[in-house]
């Protein structure tokens, strides 16, 4: 036998338990790794879906707080660039500019001016890849001119939203007005028609949906599937 | 050749135990420097235990919202089988002073009883205002809400009403149900009247369909005063 077997065969000897002792401590972290790093991917999703259910509602309710107060720069702005808006039987505006220049010809905010919408009742569904969603919500709301009209009104709202550079954005605005009354006569006598076109500023598209406000009824489409059937 | 394989076997022999405690020295040196990772890991695992928890938490009180949210739409559209369908089987209903109502079926039978969406009809309930805790083991929770409702039928009828809600939920097969809705009448008015002449009384018993027990409370509306009962201590002081 020539030295250099004789060496190989010494190496191996020494070499094989080392291996057999490391593999098998390697074995055992390995698996608590792959493990850990399975629960830590789906834990990412299941908090960036929370925080994007917060975003989302937080992004909703501002649009309330703007509109109150006419702010209709600060409503427009968050709009995605091809966000769309439709209010009760209006139409579509299309693209952030077209609802800017919507909201602009809405009411400013003066002496004797109440333009309340309150938004409530969140029914938010965030889209696996997180990058979009769907919210219905409800706006009840309080206008009044002093000395010449008070009216309540409520609706639906199916609205979607869409994630941008990490930041939520209103993608759709769609609102159904359910009922728009005079506050001295209740909501048993008919109610007021909806607001009607805007002179010289029509819509970029008709109507979605044509359905009628109290005392007709209407039940505006669920972006949901029921959240125990699942149908 | 026999010499020298006897001789090889014969060094392997003498060398195999040289290897095997080379093989524990380095398994010490590898400890030594894997005993930190074996450490972080452990740490890892226990916070990643405790995320799962707090995770599972938020997830919960957003199912749980877009249930009660979603209970509010259907009833506003009198979709009386979608309404049912979010109660568990033993689930219990009762609502002002019309008794309490258990099991699914009994639930859905009672809705039945509600008003069809026909020309003319609003039937507006508000889910608001929710409080929502959920159990520790994360299968039941509670949540106190208010509704404020509208109701009117045309050239009938319009009035306004408020309620407190103390409803239980369940978990079941991942999915959480209404286990227990229990809403509490504050006031009921006419609209033409408002809150300041007495109110209305609350809707009575439902002809042919008695309830399963009495109401749990009895308890008068505006312009009586109650306070239902709390789920929850203060959240500040824990009393």
């Amino acid at each position: 036998m020539n030295r250099k077997t004789l060496r190989v065969a010494l190496v191996l000897a020494l070499l094989i338990p080392v291996a057999l002792a490391l593999a098998a401590g390697n074995k055992k972290d390995a698996t608590e790794l792959d493990t850990l790093k399975t629960e830590v991917a789906l834990l990412k999703r299941q908090v960036q879906n929370s925080q994007d259910y917060i975003a989302i509602s937080n992004l909703q309710t501002a649009y309330g707080y703007y509109v109150d107060k006419c702010l209709w720069d600060q409503v427009a702005d968050l709009f995605a660039k091809d966000g769309t808006l439709e209010i009760g039987l209006r139409g579509v505006w299309v693209g952030q500019d077209r609802v800017r220049a919507y909201l602009h010809t809405l009411p400013d905010l003066k002496y004797g001016t109440l333009f309340n919408h309150m938004q409530l009742q969140p029914k938010i569904d965030i889209a696996p890849d997180g990058l979009t969603a769907a919210g219905r919500w409800r706006a009840f709301e309080q206008f009044g001119m002093l000395h010449r009209s008070a009216q309540w009104a409520e609706g639906t709202y199916e609205n979607e939203y869409v994630k941008e550079d990490g930041v939520w954005r209103i993608k759709k605005l769609h609102y159904y007005m359910t009922f728009y009354v005079d506050y001295y006569k209740g909501w048993d006598q008919g109610g007021n028609p909806a607001p009607g076109p805007i002179p010289n500023f029509p819509p970029d598209r008709p109507t979605t949906d044509a359905y009628k406000l109290y005392p007709d009824v209407y039940v505006p489409p669920f972006h949901y599937q029921n959240p125990v059937t699942g149908k | 050749m026999r010499i020298p394989t006897l001789e090889l076997l014969f060094l392997m022999l003498l060398m195999f135990p040289a290897g095997l405690a080379f093989a524990a020295d380095e398994d010490r040196d590898r400890s030594d420097s894997s005993k930190d990772l074996a450490a972080e890991v452990a740490v890892l695992k226990a916070q990643v235990t405790a995320l799962q928890k707090q995770v599972q938490n938020a997830q919960d009180y957003i199912a749980i919202s877009n249930l009660q949210t979603a209970y509010g739409y259907y009833v506003d559209k009198c979709r009386w089988d979608e309404a049912a369908d979010l109660f568990a089987k033993d689930s219990t209903l009762e609502i002002g002073l019309r008794g309490v109502y258990v099991g699914q079926d009994r639930v859905r039978a009672y809705l039945h009883r509600l008003p069809d969406l026909t020309y003319g009809t609003l039937f507006n309930h508000m889910q608001l205002q929710p409080k929502i805790d959920i159990a520790a083991d994360g299968l039941t929770a509670k949540g106190r809400w208010r509704a404020i409702m509208q109701v009117g039928v045309l050239n009938r009828s319009a009035q306004w009403g408020e309620a407190t809600y103390e409803n239980e939920y369940v978990k079941e097969d991942g999915t959480w149900k209404i286990k227990k809705l229990h809403a509490y009448f504050t006031y009921y008015s006419d609209y033409y009247k408002g809150w300041d002449k007495g109110g209305d009384p609350p809707p009575g018993p439902i002809p042919g369909l008695p309830p399963d027990q009495p109401p749990t409370e009895t308890y008068k509306l505006y312009p009586d005063v109650y306070v239902p009962p709390y789920h929850y201590k203060n959240p500040v002081t824990g009393k």
